[in-house]
């Protein structure tokens, strides 16, 4: 009678146990689980788009521009009612329309008219004066317009400035809603997104668009995209692992294990990162299935079946690829640093239930059945490594770099065109450029050197026009204009009361918030800095998202240089600890397919970020085959276990090639490449 | 080229739209004054047309557009007239549609016989006081604006031209 020990008990079912543990934990631990759809803020370090935090901070893109088309009553009405219904939301902070201002605007305007007002204060004389006069009274019955005469400033000398305007060319009507909303709040985007596509459903002649529309409806759609995608991997994984393993029982442990792997990095990761992205979820789950090459590579090799407690070549495989990840968990581009942080926990977690726990899980010993052995020519290794390098140096003249971090995302062609709409008909050409002063004072003399903001008054300003108007002599001048009326004949008694209105000013108190607010001016304040949002008719000088992003694209492609270089050179000499004399052999398994498939993809179009970092993955990838290649006493069976690896990490990341979100598909493209060159290398390579 | 282009055009709108003569007597609360203009205003779907037939001037609002003419060539309006007149078209445009409930997002309105007192609700009300309107047989007869400034304009329309 055989009886286990303890330890072997627990062992065996360890695999079950850590799978429950997990579960357990995910149920208890789902509050704090938070997985992010926002990819906007995923390709680029915060710092470097911090202009674009403080233009959404300003509500940059919590606005929702609503144009209704039409130019008659009705239009205008609908716009009315439009206002009304929107003003509902509790979203929704202050609506802005190219209608009427408000009353509180009207009453400002009423007060302050003198003040906001450019004056003319050369002295006019009593000629002057009749000449004005005489050609009011003859306009009078020369014109055909009706041109009533302003009994309070008959000689025009007050002229509000012209205000910049909210319209679009075939669009008469534009509504300006601000919102407390944001693009990376998802939930409250969508609660939001919902209710003003309801409201705006029975009219069809209405077309809104918002930035955090990209939000919800990209959220909805990466959202779906990667479901399919998962779906999609895990089908054709299971049905590859049990051609390739024939056993129920060892097919069951490893997917297991490959879920146990999946759900720890998950669990991890989200507690760690703020906002762990789905995407880079997705990814990392597709780099877990790469862990089955340790699984494959016992198996073949008959491990579970030895005495050995730890096998070197997966040892050292293992190792490489973990130091690769951690040292890229560091790197300040968030996608990146996420991806490799789950990769690291979960290849981890694999190879070490792979190693030490199916040990104890009785597996039957792999059957070895002699297939005929293709004798094909085989190519010297110093040759590939030669062409390697003609290549890298072929490809680095002809590489483009897509600098677009917009590309990446999920490409919603629909809402492109509304905003193409809004952008295009924009008459005014206005550009937004954040304005910042050290107070709300000199925020207000800042916006007015740009030419915008002119019903804006600071107290200096204020008090300069005060001093100037309170100089000018208008009673004189409310006499002589009274007497010269009289001489031409106008009514006596109608400009009795003129330019009394510029001797009754008001108190210039120092300006507030709130007198932003009455404009339609956000102010963020950070550090004792004020941060408002100004509308410009100079691109040169406005905030331009596109430069922002470029210029946070350049970063990370400087970033993932210095980052690939400093874990090439750790990689190189891993290399050279664990294979020694076969140095150039195992260099060209992380050389030679990344650089094939570059040339390749060069080919194609421009090369993003994901492309480069799929690219790395390879090397990640291709160290583990260098090292068992060189190693291998039975070069036969390592073939053997490694095609196998390859076609379950084809399974896995081929399918990305279905994903209609860019960064998903680069790494489809790339990594299914480079697999098909490792592949080959392991055929043709003596 | 664009000349006939412009005139074919308006030509065929008219052929579609209610034309009438009118009388307009503008009273200057300013020089105790009034003047008076005659010609044709036409409502088309999209706007109105009115030529000044004496004055040999004529005004088209079309789909939002002004364009002024004067002895046949057209005069460039600036940015604050065009906007003026064209509020006041919109105006023209509701009064003569004389359609109850959207007078009445605007006015408060009263009925008294065939003549309708508007009072204006809206941002109007900063420069009108109140609009009579005078109707004969369900037709618009009289459009009287009193102005805020003591300005008076009477549109007299005499007959419908087919």
């Amino acid at each position: 009678m055989v009886t286990l020990s303890p330890l072997i008990s627990v062992m065996k079912y360890l695999n079950y146990t850590l799978l429950l543990t997990l579960l357990v934990s995910a149920f208890f631990l789902k509050e704090h689980l938070h997985i992010s759809t926002n990819l906007a803020s995923l390709f680029a370090p915060k710092e470097k788009l911090q202009e674009l935090i403080i233009a959404n901070k300003l509500g940059y893109s919590k606005d929702i521009l609503i144009a209704v088309k039409g130019f008659d009553n009705s239009a205008k009405k609908r716009v009315l009612k439009l206002s009304q219904e929107l003003k509902k939301l509790k979203q929704v902070v202050s609506i802005q329309s190219s209608l009427e201002p408000t009353q509180e605007l009207q009453d400002y305007f009423k007060t302050f008219y003198p003040l906001l007002s450019d004056f003319n204060h050369t002295k006019q004389t009593k000629q002057s004066i009749n000449q004005t006069l005489q050609e009011l009274y003859d306009t009078q019955f020369s014109s055909i317009f009706y041109t009533p005469i302003n009994a309070d400033d008959p000689l025009g000398l007050f002229q509000l400035p012209s205000p910049q305007k909210l319209k679009q060319k075939s669009y008469t009507y534009i509504l300006r809603v601000q919102t407390n909303v944001s693009t990376s709040q998802i939930a409250e985007a969508t609660q939001l997104y919902e209710a003003v596509k309801n409201i705006l459903k029975p009219y069809s002649e209405v077309i809104s668009f918002a930035p955090f529309y990209y939000t919800v409806e990209n959220s909805r759609a990466i959202k779906k995209d990667v479901q399919v995608i998962i779906t999609l991997s895990t089908l054709v994984l299971l049905f590859i692992y049990f051609i390739l393993l024939k056993n129920i029982k060892l097919l069951m442990h490893t997917l297991i294990t490959l879920l146990s792997s999946m759900l720890f990095a998950t669990l991890f990761s989200t507690l760690v990162f703020k906002e762990f992205n789905i995407l880079s979820l997705a990814f990392g789950m597709s780099i877990t299935a790469v862990s089955i090459d340790y699984l494959l590579h016992y198996y073949f090799h008959h491990f579970y079946s030895s005495s050995k407690k730890v096998e070197t070549d997966v040892l050292y495989g293992f190792l490489t690829t973990a130091a690769a990840f951690m040292l890229f968990s560091f790197i300040d581009i968030p996608l990146i640093a996420q991806i490799s942080f789950f990769t690291l926990l979960s290849l981890s977690f694999a190879y070490f239930v792979f190693t030490f726990v199916f040990a104890y899980l009785e597996i039957p010993t792999y059957q070895e059945k002699k297939s005929p052995t293709l004798n094909t020519q085989k190519i010297s290794a110093y040759l590939i490594f030669a062409l390697s390098i003609g290549l890298i140096i072929y490809t680095s003249f002809t590489l483009k770099l897509d600098t677009n971090i917009r590309h990446l995302d999920y490409q919603n062609i629909s809402l492109q065109k509304v905003q193409q709409i809004f952008k295009q008909a924009n008459t005014n050409k206005l550009y937004p450029k954040i304005v910042q002063a050290n107070s709300l004072e000199v925020l207000v003399l800042e916006l007015h050197k740009l030419g915008t903001s002119p019903y804006l008054l600071s107290q200096e300003e204020c008090i300069k026009k005060k001093n100037i108007l309170s100089k000018y002599d208008f009673e004189t001048l409310n006499q002589t204009l009274n007497t010269e009326a009289k001489n031409i004949a106008y009514n006596a008694t109608y400009f009795i009361n003129a330019y009394k209105f510029a001797t009754q000013l008001p108190k210039c108190e120092t300006v507030t918030i709130n007198d932003f607010k009455r404009f339609g001016l956000s102010v963020y304040q950070n550090h004792n800095i004020y941060y408002t949002l100004a509308l410009i008719d100079n691109p040169n000088i406005a905030l331009s998202i596109t430069s922002i992003l470029k210029n946070a694209t350049l970063h990370m492609y400087k970033e993932l240089i210095r980052f690939s270089l400093f874990v090439v050179g750790i990689i190189i000499v891993l290399l050279l600890l664990s294979v020694k004399k076969k140095f150039i052999y195992a260099l060209n398994y992380i050389l030679f397919p990344p650089v094939v498939t570059l040339f390749i993809l060069s080919f194609l179009g421009s090369l993003n970020i994901m492309h480069f970092f799929s690219l790395i993955i390879l090397i990640a990838i291709g160290i583990d085959y260098g090292i068992y290649m060189s190693n291998s006493q039975d070069k036969e069976q390592t073939t053997l276990a490694i095609n196998y690896s390859l076609l379950s990490s084809f399974a896995a990341f081929g399918v990305l090639i279905f994903s209609s979100i860019s960064a998903l598909y680069s790494i489809g493209i790339t990594i299914s490449l480079g697999l098909f060159f490792i592949f080959l290398l392991t055929k043709v390579m003596k | 080229m664009y000349k006939i282009l412009l005139s074919l055009f308006i030509i065929s709108i008219t052929l579609f739209a209610q034309s009438f003569h009118f009388q307009e007597v503008r009273y200057s609360n300013a020089l105790d004054k009034s003047k008076t203009l005659e010609g044709n205003i036409s409502f088309i779907k999209n706007g109105l047309l009115i030529d000044y037939t004496d004055a040999k001037q004529s005004l088209h609002y079309i789909n939002r557009d002004i364009q002024y003419m004067k002895d046949k060539k057209i005069v460039k309006l600036d940015e604050a007239s065009t906007q003026k007149i064209k509020e006041y078209f919109d105006l023209l445009i509701l009064l003569h549609d004389s359609n109850d409930k959207k007078l009445e997002e605007d006015f408060l309105v009263k009925k008294n016989d065939d003549t309708l007192l508007l009072t204006p609700k809206t941002m109007m009300k900063s420069f009108i006081t109140k609009i009579k309107l005078k109707k004969e047989k369900k037709r618009l007869k009289s459009v009287q604006l009193i102005l805020k400034n003591g300005d008076l304009i009477t549109i007299n329309i005499s007959n419908e031209i087919s």
